[in-house]
């Protein structure tokens, strides 16, 4: 599947279908700390009544779009770049926010399921009506 | 062409399925409510794959185990495909809330 060597940069390359990544560290409990610490204070304020149930929503909504998009468009080019044979270097940069906007898309992802759980449940449940 | 990732037989395998999904849904053979509990449960399944295989990943990263092993990757990649592709049909699906979202 690989060469012995596909490519070469600064802090990553591939050999003997192994990833070596160096000098590279996500901040995954400081972005999860930071989102759910936000997500905690959004749902406390519409607990009290301060902000509509509506804006909460829409405000985690368009987070959680953003950070798809983003996430799953570098992805999917990196993903894209290998398959088409293009033999461009993917930056480690790349990768690297790749990685951090991936862990806000997953945290988010959470709340997500969380704030939806009620219409799931009621869709997986046989009683809801056909055009719900 | 170097075939690795399968980015365009998935999606166009799943693009055919969605459109035949549809395609049954408005024609009456399947209800609104199959058409979309399908289409959520692979999103949410794919999504929750392609999370937690990224994040076990990146903690791998963080803890210098390296090196990676590539299946780990093909796996976190194909389920990517997978839930990028099922994520543009859900905002079909649920494109009047969608549309709300910016308003």
């Amino acid at each position: 599947m690989y060469s012995l060597c596909l490519f070469v940069n600064q802090n990553l390359f591939i050999q003997h279908r192994s990833i070596y990544i160096i000098n590279m560290a996500y901040d995954i409990i400081l972005i999860g700390f930071v989102f759910i610490i936000s997500y905690i204070f959004s749902y406390a304020l519409y607990r009290r009544n301060i902000i509509k149930k509506k804006l909460l929503s829409k405000i985690w909504n368009i987070i959680f779009l953003i950070s798809f998009l983003i996430t799953f468009c570098m992805g999917i080019l990196q993903a894209g770049l290998i398959d088409f044979g293009f033999n461009i270097s993917i930056g480690p940069d790349l990768i690297f926010w790749h990685g951090e906007v991936g862990i806000i898309f997953f945290v988010v992802l959470l709340f997500h399921l969380q704030s939806n759980s009620t219409s799931f449940r009621k869709l997986l449940s046989c009683k809801s009506n056909n055009r719900n | 062409m170097i075939s690795q990732y399968n980015l365009l037989p998935i999606t166009i395998f799943l693009v055919i399925l969605y459109l035949l999904s549809y395609f049954l849904y408005t024609d009456g053979t399947i209800t609104h409510r199959t058409y979309k509990l399908i289409w959520i449960i692979v999103l949410v399944a794919s999504s929750l794959i392609v999370g937690i295989i990224g994040i076990l990943m990146e903690i791998f990263i963080n803890l210098q185990l390296l090196p990676i092993d590539t299946s780990l990757i093909f796996w976190h990649v194909e389920a990517g495909i997978l839930a990028t592709v099922t994520g543009f049909f859900h905002i079909h699906i649920y494109w009047k809330k969608f549309k709300n979202i910016f308003l």
